[in-house]
């Protein structure tokens, strides 16, 4: 429903907001260097429903990075608003994890894989009333998921870079939370690896539904993994356009690769992106 | 023959055999007389001498003296060094205000203070623990420090992420994440703290192992004096071997990473 009015009403009127998960609302971001300001985002807007899962494509350097980093409230912006759940955030989500391209440089070299896995979820135990064997359990669940539990007593810079990001990923989704940022999470994995890392997002994503927000700037990989894709143009990151991708689910590899549908959206989004440059 | 090749060149055997061999050149050349050999004695009589202190108990005297001195001004420099950095490398603040006089205290060297400290403290233990702690300050703050300011970013947002508090990412990503850096500026620290000892008791005083070196030049008893050097040589070895273990004990997730680092 809402869909209909998204974008476009800026962040004075709340209403059409209240049904989605997260809004963001003509967001800008301005960076000063060497007295002059250079426009990074100017006036995004766009939706995420609930447990959907939707990819943000961009040329590299577009300011994605950026855009993550407002909404996961690490960064302010210059301009405009996020609104999660209705509400206006101003600092960090608590049910929002952001999962960086960088493995290495966020997995803590000095904890084993099951305690890295464990970390959210023993800083959440500060707050809240949360049993210490919970908490093992729910990190083995997840760690499970990512299929490392036999790798759990490991330090994380014993496994290959492809583990480590499902580490990584075992680690947001231990913590449960209702919308998981990823910033080009594959963008430093071969192929092969690449490949084998998607069908387990997919299928973890099918398994336990949480909402997801991709960035990626692999066309196909935006295509191949998400229920929607919005398409930016080049610095200063704007929306260009948003795909719905209707591609059958579960997804193949091979199969939803060479469907029709696939190929043709990816090459209209080719298109735009080369036109836009 | 090819196996006592293999053992000599390629095993630790070979260095131990490289200090026997100067070991026996030395108590030849003081035996011929090719060095004076009152003023280089023998290492047969050198030890004699050694196992004679040691039996009469006057080395392990000045030993404890000394030890006690260095372990103090060491654990108040560690302790400091280490509390000081974290707060100074956490701050952009209080680094900004704390940098330019570390700039200006660091580079000072340690014996140049040295009367001005004697002035202030007199020629007591007060006066060689605050050397000993001042020299070995420096490079646990400095490296302390470093640690902390070099803490990868990506690090540090993630604990955010994951919604911890100032002092949750303080406690349990900096510190650790700066950890490597602090323990090898405590492993610099422990063996100036024994030189820096040494120094200040061969300066004023009456006890401890610097003066039990000079005391011996001073009064003539030759193959004293380089047992005490010579023993001297043992605990600064063994020292840093215990520290050396310990580390690759506690920091083995380091030890391990770095190791893989360099493949």
């Amino acid at each position: 429903m809402n869909r209909l009015f998204s974008g476009t009403f800026g962040f004075f009127s709340m209403a059409p907001y209240i049904m989605s998960l997260l809004s963001v609302a003509n967001i800008s971001k301005d960076f000063l260097s060497s007295d002059q300001y250079t426009s990074a985002i100017k006036s995004l807007s766009f939706e995420v429903e609930e447990q959907e899962f939707v990819s943000i494509i961009g040329p590299s350097g577009c300011g994605k990075t950026t855009l993550l980093m407002i909404i996961s409230g690490l960064m302010k912006p210059t301009f405009g608003e996020i609104i999660f759940r209705g509400e206006k955030v101003n600092s960090l989500l608590p049910g929002l994890i952001l999962l960086f391209q960088d493995y290495s440089r966020s997995l803590m070299p000095w904890r084993t894989v099951i305690s890295n896995v464990r970390y959210g979820l023993d800083l959440k135990r500060q707050r809240i009333n949360f049993k210490a064997k919970n908490i093992e359990k729910q990190a083995e669940k997840y760690l499970d998921a990512v299929g490392l539990l036999e790798f759990r007593n490991h330090y994380t810079w014993q496994l290959s870079g492809g583990m480590q990001q499902r580490v990584a990923i075992a680690r947001a989704l231990a913590c449960e939370p209702s919308l998981l940022l990823m910033d080009e999470p594959f963008g430093s994995l071969d192929a092969q690896t690449r490949a084998e890392l998607e069908d387990q997002l997919l299928q973890i994503w099918e398994q336990f539904r949480q909402t997801i927000m991709f960035v990626t700037h692999d066309i196909e990989e935006g295509i191949y993994l998400s229920d929607r894709v919005i398409i930016l143009t080049p610095s200063p990151a704007e929306i260009q356009q948003e795909l719905y991708i209707d591609l059958p689910r579960p997804r193949n590899q091979l199969e939803t690769r060479s469907d029709p549908g696939f190929l043709s959206l990816r090459n209209d989004i080719h298109q735009m992106i080369l036109k836009s440059e | 023959m090819g196996k006592l090749a293999h053992i000599t060149f390629h095993t630790r055997w070979g260095g131990i055999l490289t200090i026997i061999s100067l070991l026996t050149l030395w108590e030849l050349g003081s035996t011929f007389k090719i060095v004076h050999p009152v003023y280089i004695p023998r290492i047969s009589v050198i030890l004699q001498a050694l196992l004679s202190v040691i039996s009469s108990g006057e080395l392990l005297l000045h030993y404890k003296v000394s030890l006690f001195r260095m372990f103090t001004g060491y654990g108040l420099s560690a302790v400091l060094g280490i509390s000081c950095g974290l707060i100074i490398g956490y701050s952009r603040v209080v680094f900004n205000l704390t940098e330019p006089v570390i700039e200006f205290c660091r580079p000072t060297p340690v014996s140049a203070i040295i009367p001005v400290v004697i002035l202030l403290l007199g020629i007591g233990n007060e006066m060689k623990i605050f050397i000993v702690a001042w020299a070995s300050f420096w490079p646990i703050l400095v490296n302390t420090i470093d640690g902390v300011r070099g803490v990868d970013r990506t690090l540090i947002e993630t604990a955010r992420i994951f919604g911890a508090t100032s002092w949750e990412l303080f406690r349990g990503v900096i510190i650790q994440a700066a950890s490597p850096h602090i323990v090898t500026g405590m492993r610099v620290s422990i063996a100036i703290s024994l030189i820096v000892t040494v120094i200040a008791e061969m300066l004023a005083g009456n006890s401890g192992i610097g003066f039990f070196v000079l005391d011996a030049e001073r009064t003539f008893r030759i193959p004293e004096m380089y047992a005490g050097v010579f023993s001297m040589a043992a605990v600064g070895y063994s020292v840093n071997r215990v520290f050396v273990l310990a580390e690759s004990h506690i920091m083995a997730w380091h030890k391990g990473l770095t190791s893989k680092e360099e493949r």
